[in-house]
């Protein structure tokens, strides 16, 4: 019983309007993040040089910023820095050709809020930013909802609807995770290292047969898919009309 | 440039500083044995007229007048001076016309100025001289001169201008032979250096064996050396490594573009190209990204990432990731471990080397087959064995499966970078640790010996709990 959906630019239809500022100065690579993020419905600003970056994020307007890490002129590390210092707290997510675990955690410690090594998938930064714009729910709730589905943080208990489902701890956090994001593309490396605290997993797709598992104990058998694949990209946890 | 590179060489500066410090301490010594022997010889004369004056003093008139003709009679040197003058100052005997003027009647030596009678155009000499009146009023002059003295400052100086000079020009001599050697051996090296800087990498500065500074310093720039080459050798087949292994990938993504962009009709079939064009070259992405992340760790940066680490929970969250792919695939992933307290290491690492090693082990076993993970204390310290029984691997293919990109032909319909195992060997050789693989017949096993590592004591990094303590509270017991 595989439940596999396409990617719909639908799905981000939530956040879309929101204004987004690349700083970014390889234009091919700018031109076509423009055109994936566009098709989610997200209006786009570009600067090509770290000055130009700085000069248009100090204007108020923008609900994120991607910046690159290796700019002209400035930075990306020190225009973030910059920001922060004047105490404008937008996200960012940092592009970075330079991977590694130390390199993450400076991007990070210099006030970016999220890091995506370069080569990326366009849907994997479409996740994120997605992500990025809409922050998980509540984090005091102590009981989550999603259609029938059910999480009870305090007795740790799972149920759809009436029946009530086993989960092993991680299976637990897993699903804990999808029904903070309810109706949004998770991506594998999203969930390696949010839920195992893994940055450098042999395999991405240990995440799916772990999915896998979660599904089956969800969906039982005639029960409607509330756990889809998203092809090529990740998982969504959604109620479909 | 022969002379200011001279100058400017150690040696011969060293050369200089020498001879000038040689040249003031032999003037010095020169100056104290005038001065010594100048001083006992003034004492002496001093002496000896003072006596004679009071000895002769006592004596009847006429054998005074005797003693002094006799004295100026024998002294066919002129090296003393005798004289007797009434009390009115008139001369009686002597060769001194008149009381030297300036030379007090008191007994006592004085040095005065005489001009010597007799011969005319003589310059006056200094004269250590005495004076006494005699108990008749009459005066008696005794006198010597300093010409020894003169003679012995010339002597000593004759002696200091004949030793020091050759001695100075010596010294010189050599600090000049001395850093010509020098400076050809300098030379020597800097020229090696050039042509290396020139892309000679194979050059080595020039040892004579003899053990001196100048081969100790090269010995230990040529070690140096050594080390530079093997790292841009180390650096270069990496370079070749990517190169070749990317080829093949990226070779079959281009001939796919190229084909469906020619003879490809359907939007479909373009759309399986692109897709199946992505999966090319995500795969040549991750070698690359393998790679890199095996020379970091080869290159030991990650230390600082070391803290004391609790093995045996590292296994059970490798277990816990693992176990369903095994359940997936009808393998029983079994561990066994036994409590080993905490070691000194990196905690991500370990766990993406166990993580490597179960999904190696996972990748080769057959349906139904049998993984298992032990963790126990040997006598040669902490052990951790991934046993599979799958088809095992080859004696002779052993070592070389460590290395990078060695793909044994069992590997063929096993999809992956090939850079596993390689990684797992990068990861023990940070932490000390030694790798064999053995037979688990059938079957193979990979055992790490954690041989060099430190115990850890006392402070604690936080570590993914123990699965067996959360599991109780997270699986309901309210059915």
């Amino acid at each position: 019983m595989e439940a596999i959906l396409a990617e719909s630019p639908a799905w981000g239809a939530v956040t879309a309007n929101a204004k987004i500022l690349l700083i970014e100065d390889d234009c091919e690579t700018a031109d076509e993040i423009i055109r994936a993020l566009s098709a989610h419905g997200y209006a786009l600003t570009h600067a090509d040089s770290g000055q130009r970056g700085l000069r248009l994020a100090r204007t108020p307007g923008f609900n994120l910023l991607i910046v690159d890490r290796m700019l002209p002129e400035m930075d990306g590390l020190t225009l973030i820095k910059t920001l922060r210092e004047e105490n404008i707290y937008v996200p960012v997510l940092i592009l970075s050709g330079i991977a590694g675990v130390d390199e993450r955690v400076r991007g990070l410690k210099a006030g970016g809020d999220d890091y995506l090594t370069k080569p990326f998938a366009l849907s994997e930064l479409a996740a994120r930013i997605e992500a990025l714009l809409r922050r998980p729910s509540d984090a005091r709730e102590t009981v989550l909802r999603v259609g029938p589905l059910e999480l009870d943080l305090i007795d740790r208990v799972a149920r759809r609807k009436d029946r009530e489902i086993e989960l092993l701890p991680r299976e637990f956090k897993l699903l804990e995770y999808m029904m903070r994001r309810p109706s949004r593309v998770v991506t594998r490396d999203m969930l390696l290292e949010r839920v195992w605290n893994y940055a450098n997993a042999p395999h991405a797709n240990l995440v799916d047969v772990h999915m896998g598992k979660l599904r089956r104990k969800i969906d039982a058998e005639g029960e409607i898919s509330l756990l889809y694949n998203v092809r090529g990209i990740g998982f969504i946890l959604r109620v479909l009309d | 440039m022969f002379p200011t590179d001279l100058l400017r060489a150690t040696s011969f500066r060293l050369a200089i500083a020498l001879a000038a410090l040689f040249g003031a301490s032999t003037l010095l010594i020169f100056v104290f044995i005038y001065w010594q022997t100048a001083g006992s010889e003034t004492r002496r004369i001093e002496a000896l007229i003072e006596y004679d004056a009071k000895v002769e003093a006592g004596e009847p008139r006429e054998l005074i007048e005797r003693f002094v003709t006799n004295r100026v009679t024998s002294d066919f040197h002129h090296l003393t001076y005798a004289a007797l003058f009434e009390a009115d100052g008139r001369y009686v005997a002597g060769d001194l016309g008149q009381i030297p003027a300036g030379l007090p009647v008191d007994g006592q030596v004085h040095v005065t100025r005489i001009a010597p009678s007799g011969e005319s155009g003589l310059a006056p000499e200094t004269v250590r001289a005495v004076a006494r009146r005699l108990p008749d009023g009459s005066v008696l002059v005794v006198g010597r001169t300093s010409e020894e003295l003169e003679r012995l400052r010339e002597e000593v100086a004759r002696a200091l201008s004949l030793g020091l000079l050759p001695a100075i020009l010596l010294s010189l001599a050599t600090g000049v032979v001395l850093s010509t050697r020098a400076n050809a051996r300098v030379k020597a090296v800097n020229d090696t250096a050039e042509r290396i800087m020139h892309g000679q990498l194979r050059e080595r500065l020039p040892i004579r064996g003899t053990g001196d500074d100048f081969d100790r310093l090269s010995a230990s720039v040529n070690r140096m050396l050594d080390e530079i080459e093997r790292l841009l050798d180390e650096l270069k087949s990496t370079g070749d490594e990517i190169a070749h292994d990317l080829r093949t990938p990226l070779t079959r993504v281009r001939a796919r573009l190229e084909n469906t962009r020619r003879f490809g009709g359907s939007i479909e079939e373009f759309e399986a190209a692109i897709d199946r064009s992505m999966a090319g070259l995500d795969q040549a992405l991750a070698i690359i990204t393998a790679l890199l992340r095996i020379r970091e760790i080869e290159a030991g940066r990650r230390r600082s990432g070391f803290s004391a680490v609790d093995l045996s929970a590292v296994v059970a969250a490798a277990e816990e990731l693992y176990q369903p792919i095994a359940e997936d695939r009808d393998i029983s992933l079994v561990t066994r471990v036994q409590p080993i307290g905490k070691l000194n290491g990196d905690h991500d690492l370990l766990f993406e080397m166990i993580g490597n090693l179960l999904d190696n082990a996972l990748k080769y076993t057959p349906r139904g087959g049998t993984v298992t993970v032990t963790l126990e204390e040997t006598r040669e310290g902490p052990t951790l064995r991934v046993a599979d029984n799958g088809p095992g691997i080859p004696l002779e293919e052993r070592e070389r499966v460590l290395l990078r990109f060695y793909r044994s032909a069992r590997d063929q319909y096993v999809a992956g970078t090939g850079l596993g195992l390689s990684l797992v060997a990068a990861i023990a050789k940070l932490h000390d640790a030694r790798i064999t693989i053995g037979d688990a017949g059938p079957g193979c096993v990979i055992s790490v010996l954690f041989k060099g590592i430190q115990r850890s004591s006392g402070w604690d990094r936080a570590v993914e709990p123990p699965i067996a303590t959360v599991q109780s509270g997270a699986t309901s017991s309210k059915a």
